[in-house]
């Protein structure tokens, strides 16, 4: 589903080079689902921007779905953001100023989908998610939990490949992150590829597989154990606790 | 681009849209009415006289010599005087007259003619002969003046006139005006029309503009006399500096005021191009003001939207798309605005013309004015929507 | 706590000069614009004798052609002036306090010939009580006495203008002026006089300076003088002197002083009742129509306010209304982009009064600044307009009254756009961290 191979991103300011990424190389096959972890400044935001082609990066190879992705225009970027991937935010990201349902339509309206189409979608993703009732409702009316899962709504509507999750549950309390976490399970399930970057190793262990960032890099941890006692290791272990 | 969620998400920021809305609406109301009074006034302007304006000039000489007294004298002078200003190379005609062109005034009386209901108002200017010389508008039908129309006797009154082709259609209609009598309002002086001027316009103040009576000989007295003369293109300069003097020659007796009628016309429509000129400035004002500030409001939005864009952008929005969107909520804020501003836009025009002489406001100048508006939101709401286009969709993952 | 307000509202201003600059000139704009045109329509409008304008009245009456009202499109329009026959009835009435005709002639002033040539000026032909009933200030002597009129002497009033072209400034009361072939003594020199409307002759040009020459009304007769102000007819006398006056031409303005409302009234029964009496003899044909009326409402009726300036004013004020508008979606922008400072502020106690007033005092300090500049620039674009009229330069300006009114306008102008966004910015709640969204 998702293979970097090489993946080279620095941030540019006038006086100094920032590497994001350095050789930076991940395969996510079909159907995984995958924890990203590592310390602040790692690079795991820069990593999700470049797999959810938010972002460009320098060098590198990256195919995503078996389709090159790594030299297109921004309108070919868009369009695959919009029917390939699904983005879950720490934030939520909803739209302020739009309810429930208008929130959940934004991206079936850059498909072009026809009205009834995108109804009938909305109204099943919003179902998925338990929320039917809400659709009239204002983002700030909701709470923390509700608004995160309207923005998986939105995901569910576009019945996206590929999940990209960003600290789905950073900014919500641990009951309601354990809901969250059940229903990303559940669309794992179903076969949705979901690459979720998080902090928390209560959320990490839902995934298959966890995979290590430092220093703009994938850090093999066959071993974890061992890394976690190395001194270069010290701040995956703060994190862990 | 789908107007509902738009139109949705807009209730949210009502106090912005409401802003740029009332002040679309009123600039409309203003440059509209603005443009309206510079159209009246261009046509007051655009009115022709129908003379030789840039060639004429006119001089008032008022008599202070005690010899000026005597009716017979004056008489005499007037010819000399004229025969002095024929004389000065440059000088095409000159002719005795109190007319003056674009003085914003003159003479006029109420006449009475058979055939016609009512009593009329019209100009009336003693003239010699040469007037029609120096005017440029010949007589075309009937006969000019001739020496014997002026009555020997001066206190006897004139018993022929020579009026406008305009004077003549309103009061003859198309009937033949040569050899009809018009009288004073009371029925008296009559005086048998023997001539058309073809053209003629002296703006007045009861729209009597086009009608006026020229009557022969003696608009003259011991209170002065006055004379229009015609040079040939370009002559002006040398001709005026020579006035004073040859007319000196003639008696010393009096003191001279030269006019050019371009200076008359000058100070006649000097209100009028303030006018213009005020209303321009305004009208140039005001539409940059409306646009810095729709620029501004819209600038401050897509700053305060820049997460909410990247949002978009991050769910597969095109840059084609966020331009859209803005430009949308653009259109649909200054449709509003444009309809508020014709109803503003009449109801000032209502206020202005209640309380002043204005003219009524044509559809198509409300028209314009509306498109004129919608490009200048549209120029106004590119630069923000650009900007807000360049949102990188990365802002979506930035942590708070 | 004003001090505190300034100082942060200062600090305010200065983080986004562009913005601050961008606020700033939206009031200066403006209050340039509608403070030029008020002050134009001000010029033209405001009460030339506010102690005296309900108190004075000038009268008209309708002896037009039976067959054609004055304005032929309007039947109930009064002729603009009154006949000679009718002012010689007028004062005859001991109802008012003062009253006077008073018309402009043009004759000769043949100066010390060291002076100059001889030259043409304007007289004014009217009774002592002019001087009184108009306040005309005087620099040297006075108004003629009653005896001057009744007799009359040959005396004149001159203007300073005149008092400087014939005798240097000099006070020259007892000196005498060739005018015509007369020569006349000088009882009185005005002090400078120059009212900016005409407000006493409005048939003409109501921006022409007052007239250089003031000479007894009863001594027009013995010149002869004639008017050179409008003189209309309906009916045509025989061309002279004697027949002009007998005829029904009208070209006599009329001015009366009527101090109390009993004598105003008991002054238009007179002026109805005299119209009755000529009515009888056969004149005054149409129906029965006069006016008495005071100062104010003659300038509204003779349009002493130009249309064009009156529309103008109307304009300008709208133009203002634009920019405020302007001014408060900046302003909303820049303070909803302060709201999580505005929340910390709130947790640390401040209250929302507090909030709302630091707030209102940054938009005030805008507007004073706006005003200020747009003060300047009106007063520069007065001072152009003045000189492409070529009229009253001296005039057209800004005299204190209207530099009030701009600053006022200014700080409404600023409040008004103020209040809306302080008041959204103070209802924030308080907060203990900044957060976005």
């Amino acid at each position: 589903m998702l293979e970097m191979h090489n993946i080279r991103k620095i941030y540019r300011t006038v006086t100094i080079e920032t590497h994001a990424l350095e050789d930076f190389s991940l395969v996510v096959g079909a159907g995984e689902f995958v924890a990203v972890m590592g310390p602040s400044g790692s690079g795991k935001t820069t990593f999700l921007n470049v797999a959810g082609l938010l972002d460009t990066f320098d060098s590198g190879t990256y195919r995503l779905d078996g389709k090159d992705v790594s030299r297109l225009s921004d309108s070919e970027m868009s369009r695959i953001r919009n029917r390939a991937i699904g983005f879950v935010f720490q934030s939520f990201n909803l739209i302020p100023d739009l309810n429930v349902f208008d929130n959940v339509d934004v991206p079936l309206r850059y498909r072009g989908l026809g009205a009834s189409d995108r109804k009938q979608r909305i109204e099943r993703s919003l179902d998925m998610v338990g929320l039917s009732s809400r659709a009239k409702h204002l983002p700030s009316q909701l709470s923390g939990g509700q608004q995160q899962r309207v923005a998986i709504a939105r995901v569910l509507a576009g019945d996206p490949k590929l999940i990209l999750a960003d600290e789905p549950t950073g900014n919500l309390d641990s009951l309601m992150a354990r809901e969250i976490m059940d229903l990303l399970d559940r669309i794992n399930a179903a076969g949705t590829t979901i690459v979720m970057v998080t902090h928390s190793p209560e959320c990490a262990v839902r995934a298959q597989r966890q995979i290590h960032v430092l220093d703009g890099k994938v850090v093999d941890l066959d071993v974890p154990r061992i890394s976690l006692a190395s001194p270069a290791g010290a701040g995956i272990a703060s994190t862990l606790r | 681009m789908p107007i509902g969620p738009i139109l949705r998400a807009m209730k949210h920021n009502r106090t912005r849209f409401a802003l740029i809305i009332l002040e679309i609406a009123i600039t409309l109301a203003i440059v509209t009415n603005c443009v309206n009074m510079i159209l009246a006034e261009r046509v007051k302007m655009q009115q022709k006289s129908g003379f030789d304006d840039e060639n004429l000039l006119f001089v008032i000489a008022t008599p202070f010599a005690p010899e000026f007294e005597e009716q017979t004298y004056v008489e005499k002078v007037v010819h000399a005087d004229l025969r002095a200003l024929q004389a000065i190379p440059g000088v095409k005609a000159a002719a005795a007259t109190q007319m003056l062109p674009w003085q914003g005034g003159g003479s006029s009386g109420t006449w009475k003619t058979e055939g016609y209901p009512e009593k009329f108002q019209a100009q009336i200017y003693g003239t010699t002969r040469g007037l029609f010389d120096v005017l440029g508008t010949p007589v075309t039908q009937g006969r000019a003046f001739t020496e014997h129309d002026t009555p020997t006797d001066p206190d006897t009154s004139t018993t022929v006139t020579i009026i406008s082709r305009a004077l003549a259609k309103k009061v003859f209609g198309d009937a033949n005006p040569i050899g009809r009598v018009i009288t004073n309002g009371e029925g008296d002086t009559p005086r048998t029309v023997i001539g058309v001027i073809d053209q003629f316009y002296n703006p007045y103040a009861w729209n009597i503009g086009e009608y006026v009576l020229f009557t022969p000989g003696r608009s003259f007295g011991s209170r002065g006399s006055s004379y229009l003369v015609r040079v040939e293109p370009g002559a002006m300069k040398s001709v005026v500096s020579q006035l004073e003097p040859r007319l000196v020659a003639v008696n010393g007796g009096r003191i001279f005021r030269t006019l050019t009628v371009a200076e008359v016309k000058d100070g006649f429509f000097a209100g009028g191009k303030l006018v213009i000129r005020a209303m321009t400035a305004v009208i140039v004002v005001l539409v940059f003001v409306t646009a810095l500030g729709i620029l501004g409001i819209t600038s401050l939005a897509v700053s305060e939207r820049t997460r909410q864009i990247g949002t978009r952008r991050a769910l597969g929005a095109t840059k084609g798309d966020i331009l859209r969107h803005f430009l949308a909520e653009n259109w649909i804020v200054t449709t509003i605005g444009l309809v508020l501003g014709v109803i503003a836009t009449y109801g000032l025009n209502y206020a202005l013309v209640a309380n002043l002489t204005d003219q009524k406001m044509p559809w198509y100048l409300v028209a314009i004015g509306m498109l004129l508006l919608w490009l200048n939101g549209l120029v106004a709401t590119v630069p923000p929507a650009l900007r807000a286009a360049r949102v990188a969709p990365a802002i979506a993952t930035r942590s708070v | 706590m004003l001090t505190y307000n300034v100082k942060i509202a200062l600090k305010s201003l200065r983080r986004n000069p562009v913005l601050t600059a961008l606020l700033i000139g939206a009031i200066a704009l403006g209050i340039c614009v509608s403070t030029t045109f008020i002050a134009l329509r001000h010029l033209f409008a405001k009460d030339p004798l506010p102690e005296k304008s309900h108190t004075l009245f000038y009268v008209r009456m309708d002896n037009w052609d039976p067959q054609r009202a004055y304005v032929a499109e309007d039947p109930k329009s009064l002729p603009t002036q009154i006949t000679y026959r009718d002012a010689m009835a007028l004062l005859k009435s001991d109802i008012p306090l003062r009253q006077t005709p008073s018309y402009k002639s043009r004759m000769f002033v043949h100066p010390d010939p060291k002076v100059g040539r001889p030259f043409a000026e304007n007289l004014r032909v009217v009774y002592n009580d002019f001087f009184h009933m108009f306040n005309v200030p005087f620099r040297y002597g006075g108004p003629w006495d009653e005896a001057a009129d009744a007799k009359p002497e040959q005396v004149i009033v001159i203007s300073q203008p005149m008092n400087e072209k014939l005798f240097g400034g000099a006070n020259s009361v007892g000196r005498s002026v060739r005018i015509g072939d007369r020569n006349y003594k000088v009882v009185g020199v005005l002090a400078e006089w120059r009212p900016s409307v005409k407000f006493f002759d409005m048939t003409q040009s109501t921006t022409q300076a007052v007239e250089g020459i003031y000479i007894p009304f009863n001594f027009s007769t013995a010149v002869p003088l004639v008017t050179s102000g409008n003189s209309d007819g309906w009916k045509g006398s025989d061309g002279t002197i004697e027949g002009f006056l007998a005829s029904e031409s009208v070209w006599l303005q009329y001015w009366v002083e009527l101090p109390t409302p009993e004598k105003q009234s008991a002054y238009r029964q007179f002026v109805d009742n005299h119209v009755r009496d000529q009515k009888r003899l056969g004149r005054f044909q149409r129906p029965l129509h006069t006016a008495v009326t005071p100062i104010p409402e003659l300038m509204e009726e003779f349009n002493a306010v130009p249309p064009a300036v009156k529309s103008m004013s109307i304009v300008s004020v709208l133009f203002l209304v634009v920019c405020s508008l302007n001014l408060v979606g900046l302003l909303l922008g820049k303070f909803l982009a302060r709201i999580p400072e505005v929340s910390v502020r709130r947790a640390l106690g401040a209250s929302r009064l507090q909030v709302f007033w630091q707030h209102v005092v940054e938009c005030e300090l805008v507007g004073i600044a706006g005003g200020i500049i747009g003060i300047l620039l009106s007063m520069g674009i007065l001072r152009a307009i003045a000189k492409f009229a070529h009229q009253q330069a001296d005039l057209v300006r800004l005299d204190g009254e209207m530099v009030l009114v701009s600053i006022f306008l200014s700080l409404v102008a600023g409040l008004l756009a103020g209040i809306y966004p302080s008041w959204r910015v103070c209802s924030v709640a308080p907060a203990m961290q900044l957060k976005v969204q």
